[in-house]
């Protein structure tokens, strides 16, 4: 049975398109218009991913809003925000809300089928029993590729999947200096340098919510960042 | 500075200021008119005067008894000429009247009697006789603890005598006008006249006047007085106006002054504050101090602080321009690609292939271009929210040159750069970002097979990092404007396409946030071009 993936856009044009490239993925598309269209149908049978714009026609924030709504019926429900919109800020606040992933709709459409497909497989892959070959373990840090989970000194970091195949990039080889342009690829993103940049400032946050003393990402500058381990 | 005085405010002020001094011209006028109208009363008081004399001594023939002798006695003759001398004499000199004088007791208590201060009276019979003589036209000396006048009268003399005339008296000791005015009264008439005396501002006044018996002439009546009264009166007005009018002058002066100053500092510091508003890449930097005065230098103030505060508004809303236009661009493009990504994926074949890849790059390029655009406010936005810490500038850069010797392997880096850690507050990031910047720029820029030169150094107060190449000079009118949103130096279509000058921005963006400053420069004799930025050390 095909997965149920909702769409909401505002613009026709790129609905239509998003749509027949996720139909032609072998996904059961659901394309809405407006947050109400959206809510009143959602609300009944909840999809299995939802794709949200921010800017939805008259509301600027109506993606931010369906979002929590959706996040309130659902506390799993894998989400994924796509807008034209690149600043911190927009980020911060979509994965506040409960996004598992952010992509601004530079980002072409093999990379928002591969980012779809990691979610899927990340939340499939918690209902199985951990394999150990998709494990990866860096001294305090534990990482499941399958469920796209990371475990910290014993404590879960919730990572979204960009953040964790950042992680994941860095810490397979401790020492090596990753550049921007590798993370990038490795993390199927197409940002600038800036947005590496506050990916990292947030991966670190994150680590450091649950260690104060987290130190394991070093910048290097001028050519990227590092894993060090700490003997 | 006396330039900016001749031309300012409080100068002109003055100037005008100096119609005051007509108050004083036209008080003196008016001096001097009262001065010829009291002359005017003197000189019919005493006529008056000498024809009451005249009068009171006239029918009396046994005051002048008939004189023995002929007319043409010689005795007469010398007696005449003592008269007349006597009558020609200075006030002040002794004359004497020797044997003309022959006084009758009764005349002169006559003359006593009808006699005035400061004037002198006498009687000449038809013989030059002087029958009777009363009163001096010396002065009686001037009453104890007055204050000397002279002092200031006498600095201000020639100043007083430019504005008032005196009236013209004629000078000399002449003997002949008063000989001829009691010639005439012997005659039957009677006359009043003016003459000058040594003291160039006194004049003495006569009045002759014939005495009759019955309708024979008997003798006449001479009445003398000095004008030292009225000259009297007149100094002292003179000296009060001119007190008054000076004072007045002054005080007018010191107030005009005092306010032209302040009003030429309050308008000096708005046009400093003006100046200072703008800088000379037409930013608007500092801002107007209302003082709330209601004048028109207030109004001023206020039309001016909103005039600045609508250029900062556009001023704001160019800089926005770029990122809300970047944003509006995005949702274009990405009609665009997901077309071209959905178009390639029914995996079309030959020539249909090449084009598609062809406009996938351009929007690729274009998309690149559009994140170009928000870069500025991106990165504002960016240094807005994060945190200063202390950080290593000589790492930062070491470790930049290091990632470019490794990006641009086919290129050369001279990296100049202290051995021991230059201490600086702020975000790193940004500042490898500007290094990223000015490196990209001056590798565009130099030639393949010249280095690109980074240096850093510093004075002990700020960092100066410089990144030089030795690329063509850039356009000396270019320099100021090189760091501003939408400027390049770069010919149309060279690089990489997305290039639209904001990296420079990007450039002055973060030295600015780090209390810095970055500028442009040619290095002399065409060698190449430097970028400086300064930024206070931690």
């Amino acid at each position: 049975m095909p997965k149920r993936i909702a769409l909401v856009e505002d613009d026709a044009t790129i609905r239509q398109n998003y749509a027949d490239a996720l139909a032609r993925a072998g996904y059961e598309v659901q394309a809405f218009a407006d947050r109400p269209q959206a809510m009143r149908s959602l609300a009944t049978r909840l999809p299995d991913l939802a794709i949200i714009d921010i800017g939805l026609g008259a509301e600027i924030d109506g993606g931010f809003a369906l979002c929590r709504e959706l996040r309130a019926t659902s506390a799993t429900l894998p989400i994924i925000f796509l807008s034209a919109r690149d600043s911190d800020f927009d980020i911060v606040s979509g994965l506040r809300l409960g996004a598992d992933d952010y992509l601004t709709k530079d980002a072409s459409l093999p990379h928002l089928l591969a980012r779809i497909a990691a979610l899927f497989r990340r939340v499939e892959a918690a209902r199985e029993p951990a394999r150990d070959d998709e494990r990866l373990v860096r001294g305090p840090l534990e990482l499941d590729a399958a469920r796209m989970t990371a475990v910290w000194k014993g404590l879960p970091v919730d990572l979204t999947v960009t953040e964790f195949w950042m992680v994941r990039s860095l810490a397979r080889h401790p020492g090596h200096v990753k550049d921007r342009d590798t993370l990038m690829r490795d993390a199927e993103m197409v940002v600038d340098d800036g947005t590496i940049t506050s990916h990292v400032k947030r991966i670190r946050k994150k680590f450091l919510a649950v260690d104060a003393a987290f130190d394991a990402i070093e910048t290097v500058y001028g050519m990227g960042y590092r894993w060090t381990e700490k003997a | 500075m006396r330039a900016a005085f001749v031309h300012g405010i409080r100068f002109r002020l003055l100037l005008s200021a100096l119609v005051l001094l007509a108050i004083p011209a036209l008080a003196a006028q008016f001096i001097s008119r009262m001065e010829a109208f009291l002359r005017g009363a003197q000189e019919q008081d005493l006529a008056v005067t000498a024809r009451a004399v005249a009068s009171a001594l006239s029918d009396r023939p046994a005051l002048f008894p008939p004189a023995g002798g002929e007319p043409g006695d010689p005795e007469d003759e010398e007696r005449r000429r003592i008269v007349g001398l006597f009558a020609a004499a200075d006030p002040v000199a002794a004359a004497s009247l020797g044997t003309a004088y022959m006084p009758s007791e009764e005349i002169e208590r006559f003359l006593d009697i009808m006699g005035r201060r400061a004037s002198r009276a006498w009687v000449v019979d038809t013989r030059s006789r002087v029958r009777g003589l009363s009163g001096s036209l010396r002065e009686p000396p001037p009453a104890k603890g007055e204050p000397p006048r002279a002092t200031i009268m006498s600095w201000l003399k020639p100043v007083v005598s430019l504005i008032v005339s005196s009236p013209e008296v004629p000078a000399g000791d002449e003997s002949k006008p008063v000989r001829s005015q009691v010639d005439r009264a012997l005659i039957g008439v009677a006359s009043t006249h003016w003459r000058g005396t040594r003291d160039r501002e006194v004049a003495i006044l006569s009045a002759a006047q014939p005495i009759f018996v019955g309708d024979d002439i008997v003798g006449a009546v001479v009445v003398e007085e000095t004008t030292a009264s009225i000259l009297l009166l007149r100094q002292s007005a003179l000296e009060n106006l001119i007190a008054v009018t000076l004072a007045v002058c002054l005080a007018a002066f010191a107030i005009l002054l005092f306010f032209a100053s302040r009003l030429a500092t309050r308008i000096r510091r708005l046009h400093a504050e003006a100046e200072a508003a703008i800088d000379a890449q037409g930013r608007i930097r500092g801002d107007i101090t209302l003082t709330g005065a209601k004048d028109e230098i207030g109004d001023l103030e206020r039309t001016i602080a909103g005039v600045l505060g609508r250029l900062r508004d556009y001023n704001a809303y160019l800089e926005q321009m770029a990122s809300r236009l970047s944003h509006e661009l995005r949702t274009p493009v990405a009609v665009v690609r997901s077309s071209l990504d959905n178009l390639r994926s029914q995996s079309p074949g030959g020539e249909a292939r090449v084009y598609l890849d062809r406009a996938g790059e351009g929007v690729e390029r274009l998309s690149r271009l559009i994140s170009r655009l928000s870069e500025g406010t991106r990165l504002e936005k960016m240094l807005e929210s994060a945190e200063r810490e202390p950080f290593d500038l000589a790492a930062v850069v070491r470790g930049c040159v290091e990632g470019y010797r490794g990006a641009y392997p086919g290129r050369a880096f001279e990296c100049v750069v202290p051995p021991a850690p230059v201490a600086m507050t702020g975000v790193p990031d940004a500042f490898a970002q500007l290094l990223d910047k000015l490196v990209e720029n001056a590798l565009d820029f130099a030639p393949a097979d010249k280095p690109v030169r980074v240096v850093l150094a510093t004075d002990g107060r700020r960092a100066r990092l410089s990144v030089s190449n030795e690329g063509p000079p850039i356009p000396p009118a270019m320099l100021p404007r090189l760091f501003d949103a939408m400027v390049s130096g770069r010919d149309e279509g060279a690089g990489r396409g997305g290039h639209l000058g904001l990296g420079l921005t990007v450039v002055r963006l973060v030295a600015e946030f780090h209390g810095g400053s970055a500028r442009a420069m040619n290095l002399p004799e065409g060698r190449g071009v430097v970028f400086e930025v300064e930024a206070p050390l931690a």
